[in-house]
């Protein structure tokens, strides 16, 4: 596998996560500070890496640690903490996409070099924008578990046991999603850039 | 479309990032519609997650907006807290009013009667009876009747429940007995 990364931001050393979270579920107002301080990063980076909105990005952020925070006792060390806030992000992420209305068929516009967001931009070429935001179409055409399963693993690098225990469905299933989504945003994608959407 | 650009579409969907054997580089290489393909594969790995995408100068606003003073864990707590209270406070109310009215009537207690004595000073005043004139016949409203229906027909473990209820308080609503002599 080429060119996945690991979630960026600060990670917290398990010893140090548990402490804080026992002061934070104690009702301690500098413990639930540096408990988002020093999380947040990885936080918002899954966020956008799934909506790609900023404003989105901020919402899932906040109410993602309004959960986490009002249900401190839920959490047990035996996992990452920074697991339990990517299970509860990655949750509103699919809240939001089940009750969005079904996508509108692709809009050769959408990927006009004006029409694309600031990290499609990244690209040097115009072809290489146009076929990344070609991507990111049939992406969001995707079902929701299907499309978490293959953002996590190709956009926020994680590995697919990671990915089955975020979304709580067993590995097999996230080999499957990804297979098919794969397939789908390919073709989709290549429908699209060849004109025939 | 050729036999080549059927086996690389067949290694993509088998694999993410297929390595090509040389016949099919060479067929690729000539091939805008296997560039193509192969293009897309190769962005779907590399790219999707582009960008490091910081918080900039936002973050400390989400933070303070998160745990400050009147933050958003803040009020979830406080909210949760009032949905508490205010269902402790509802149920004690209809306990009350459940006690204050059952033993002391011979008649069955209408469910509006629960809510009405729940209200307390904000029910609707009954009508005094005048001199002379007296008071209108108790009239039932649809939903008495109906709240009244569902109640008498209550089947299974609820309606026993119900019908061990009904015991004492016929027995507590009885009249003394006088004997005529």
């Amino acid at each position: 596998m080429t060119g996945r990364s690991k979630p960026k931001g600060h990670v917290v050393a398990d010893a140090v996560a548990e402490e804080l979270v026992r002061r934070a579920a104690a009702g301690d107002a500098a413990a639930r500070r540096r408990l988002v301080e020093t999380t947040i990063d990885g936080v918002w980076a899954l966020a956008m890496r799934l909506v790609r909105r900023e404003d989105t990005a901020d919402e899932i952020v906040q109410e993602t640690y309004a959960r986490a925070l009002a249900n401190l006792a839920d959490w047990t060390p035996r996992g990452r903490f920074e697991g339990y806030l990517a299970r509860i992000a990655t949750n509103l992420v699919l809240e939001r996409w089940r009750r969005a209305r079904p996508a509108v068929p692709l809009d050769p516009h959408l990927a006009s070099p004006a029409a694309l967001e600031p990290w499609q931009r990244l690209a040097d070429e115009e072809d290489d924008q146009r076929r990344l935001a070609a991507i990111w179409e049939a992406v969001q055409r995707l079902a929701p578990e299907p499309r978490a399963a293959l953002l996590l693993y190709h956009a926020q690098g994680e590995s697919c046991d990671s990915i089955a225990g975020i979304l709580d469905v067993p590995v097999g299933t996230v080999k499957s999603w990804l297979h098919r989504a794969r397939i789908e945003v390919r073709s989709g994608a290549e429908a699209f850039l060849r004109g025939r959407p | 479309m050729t036999s080549e650009c059927e086996r690389i579409e067949q290694l993509l969907d088998r694999e993410e990032a297929p390595a090509l054997p040389a016949d099919l580089e060479a067929h690729a290489a000539s091939c805008d519609v296997c560039q193509l393909r192969l293009a897309i594969a190769r962005d779907l790995g590399e790219r999707l997650g582009a960008g490091a995408l910081p918080m900039g100068a936002r973050r400390a606003a989400i933070v303070e907006r998160i745990v400050g003073a009147g933050g958003l864990a803040q009020r979830r707590r406080r909210t949760i807290r009032r949905v508490w209270v205010a269902a402790a406070v509802a149920a004690a109310a209809v306990v009350a009013a459940i006690v204050v009215l059952w033993p002391a009537r011979p008649e069955p207690v209408l469910p509006t009667e629960v809510f009405a004595a729940m209200l307390g000073p904000f029910a609707e005043a009954p009508a005094k009876e005048e001199a002379g004139v007296p008071a209108p016949a108790e009239q039932t409203s649809p939903l008495d009747d109906a709240l009244g229906l569902f109640w008498n027909d209550l089947e299974g473990p609820v309606g026993l429940a119900r019908s061990a209820l009904d015991v004492p308080r016929a027995a507590v609503s009885q009249p003394p007995v006088t004997e005529n002599k």
